[in-house]
């Protein structure tokens, strides 16, 4: 997973930069979680999803939730890590 | 033949010629476009063609070039059209979300399990909500389309189209099927004018919706697009890295063409023919594959090619035979392997390689950790004189029915977990176990490690066909011994002295215990085992009178 850490926010735009400085800029709508992520929090996502949804608008929720994929492995490319106060929590892409 | 359809040809393959004939009868007039089309988007490939079509990507396919295309005096003059009037064209009819009731009403078109996340409510807050009916919504039924595909006729029946609500104005049309289809929330390539032209600067004009960046994405399974705007095949993504075939390397988007005449890259190594020298491209040590180091220091290379595939014959130091035989597929991955001199395999051996499907070698006699942990489809494997091997051995195979590894003495953490259709296997002379031995594999029905000593945790978890086993000289069993094993009917330990917690748990044809030796043994013993009939531990009187208390029969 490639750790993003997030730069700035407005609104649901979210920037993001990684360790080599590149810059993302992705609309995220967070579902499910009680504190949304704030500047400085961190984000661990696969780099074939970033590739995805750079530039693009995409959906967060719990890992069991109905609105995505049935989640089997650890390792699926639509799970991202979210840290906030250090605690990660993780959630799946969410569709539609 | 028309002279485009001739270098498509030569470039992308007959196939591929075909296939553009069919979907571009109207490029085609325009001679020299398509072709450049094609080169100016995707690297010249014969795998192209197949790529998309076992995909199902033919209509992305095409919507996807068409885009490439200038258009416009194609397209009818949106003059005094509506968004509503245009749809209505296209079969559609139009309905604007102002609140949650409106966006709940359309749940109902949606079948179980592939509603969309609008529906879990709030998305007014970021975007403008649309939803797009055909008229003929009520005959289209989710169960007469058993093989759902994004562009079909249900997929498009009804389709959410959302705009963001900032000055970018993004667009997504969502599918009826949801995430049940690839791309769900790219339909119609989010291009309103691949639904009826004009749609898109109608949504402009009439609703001020302006995409401030035009998507025109095509997302195609196994390529990746680089920084010449080009569509590339790999093999193989490793920290962002692609490996791809034809020789190419894609670093940061950043396209690195290694010639033919004296490099080749394999997996994701680089073979260099003139100084005669394998390695891998990246330089970080925490990813080290030991692979090149097995093949020692070469003295000649020979390639030879059959039919689709390539060999590499390799002599090394100074002998006058060909000691490795690399076998490489049409897009250069590794599929089979023969090093007749390497002795010690280090770790991380080829960890990524998920192509190969036979692996020859004779003289190894050790073998480090992750060794091809991420192969799925080895089927031979030869390896008669390794005696130690390490943690996480072939850990992902699952295609793998039988091994013999008649020296091996001691075998580590992990080995061959989940290898589920393995059927035999041969120990002689393994004397020590780690933990999570064939851990998920399920289809073995006996075993006999007649020298193992000492067995570690989570032995066989998970397999439930097991109904013979040999463990006469155990002395020290782990935690966890055969859980779930449902097949066992009786065991015999001569030896064992000390086990772990859950031995045998849930062992529910288990019938006979034969433990004489055993002194220490764990919680959980026999837990869940409802038909013991017969019990012999006779050093520990007090679990045979819990036993007998949990009214089980000595």
């Amino acid at each position: 997973m490639i750790k993003l850490i997030i730069e700035n926010i407005d609104g649901y735009n979210y920037t993001l930069k990684d360790n080599d400085n590149n810059i993302y800029n992705i609309n995220i709508e967070f579902y499910d979680i009680d504190e949304l992520p704030k500047v400085g929090d961190i984000i661990y996502i696969n780099n074939k999803l970033l590739n995805k949804i750079n530039n693009n608008i995409v959906s967060f929720g719990k890992l069991d939730g109905i609105y995505g994929r049935k989640i089997t492995d650890e390792n699926d490319e639509d799970v991202i890590g979210v840290s906030i106060h250090d605690k990660v929590i993780y959630l799946k892409r969410y569709y539609g | 033949m028309n002279k485009d359809l001739k270098i498509i040809k030569k470039k992308y393959g007959e196939e591929m010629m075909h296939l553009c004939r069919e979907l571009f009868p109207t490029l085609l007039e325009q001679e020299g476009l398509l072709p450049r089309l094609l080169h100016d988007n995707f690297k010249e490939s014969r795998s192209l063609v197949k790529d998309i079509i076992d995909n199902n990507l033919e209509e992305e396919f095409k919507n996807y070039i068409y885009n490439q295309v200038d258009v416009e005096n194609n397209y009818e003059e949106v003059g005094s059209k509506r968004p509503e009037e245009l749809l209505k064209e296209a079969g559609y009819k139009l309905y604007e979300c102002h609140n949650e009731e409106e966006i709940q009403s359309f749940r109902k078109y949606y079948s179980p399990g592939e509603a969309l996340c609008t529906f879990n409510g709030g998305r007014l807050n970021r975007c403008f909500v649309f939803f797009a009916i055909k008229e003929n919504v009520d005959e289209i039924k989710r169960e007469n389309f058993p093989k759902p595909q994004r562009q079909d006729e249900y997929g498009t029946s009804v389709i959410s189209i959302q705009f963001t609500r900032d000055n970018s104005h993004t667009l997504s049309i969502k599918n009826r099927y949801n995430h049940t289809v690839n791309n769900p929330d790219s339909t119609f390539g989010n291009n309103l004018d691949n639904i009826i032209p004009g749609l898109t600067n109608s949504f402009d004009k009439y609703y001020g919706m302006h995409q401030s960046h035009l998507q025109n994405s095509f997302e195609i399974p196994g390529y990746v697009r680089a920084n010449d705007g080009k569509y590339y095949k790999y093999n193989y993504e490793i920290n962002n890295i692609y490996y791809c075939e034809n020789n190419v390397i894609i670093d940061n988007f950043e396209v690195k063409e290694y010639p033919h005449e004296q490099y080749i890259v394999l997996d994701y190594f680089i073979l260099d023919l003139k100084n005669k020298r394998i390695q891998t491209y990246w330089n970080d040590m925490e990813l080290e594959d030991s692979f090149p180091n097995t093949i020692g220091t070469i003295k000649d290379i020979k390639i030879e090619n059959d039919k689709d595939n390539k060999n590499i014959l390799i002599k090394t130091d100074n002998s006058d035979e060909v000691d490795v035989i690399i076998t490489l597929d049409k897009n250069n991955r590794i599929i089979a392997l023969k090093n007749d001199k390497v002795e010690n395999i280090g770790n991380s051996f080829l960890s990524y390689n998920n192509s190969l499907t036979s692996i020859e070698l004779p003289n190894a006699t050790s073998i480090g950790n992750r060794f091809l942990c991420y192969n799925k489809i080895l089927t031979e494997i030869q390896l008669p004189n390794v005696t130690s091997i390490g943690n996480s051995f072939l850990c992902f195979n699952n295609s793998l029915t039988h091994i013999e590894l008649q020296n091996a003495t001691n075998i580590g953490n992990d080995f061959l977990l989940s290898n589920k259709l393995l059927t035999s296997i041969e120990l002689p002379n393994v004397t020590s176990i780690g933990n999570r031995f064939l851990f998920n594999n399920v289809s073995l029905t006996s075993i006999a490690l007649p020298n193992v000593t000492s067995v570690g945790n989570l032995f066989l978890h998970f397999n439930n066909s097991l109904i013979s086993i040999e463990l006469q000289n155990a002395t020290n069993i782990g935690n966890y011994f055969l859980k779930y094993n449902n097949s066992l009917t009786s065991i015999e330990l001569p030896n064992a002295t000390s086990i772990g917690d859950g031995f045998l748990y849930s062992n529910r044809s288990l019938t006979s215990i034969e433990l004489p030796n055993a002194q220490i043994i764990g919680d959980f013993f026999c837990d869940k085992c409802k038909n013991i009939d017969t019990v012999n531990i006779p050093l520990i009187p007090e679990l045979e009178e819990k036993l007998k208390l949990n009214g089980k029969h000595i």
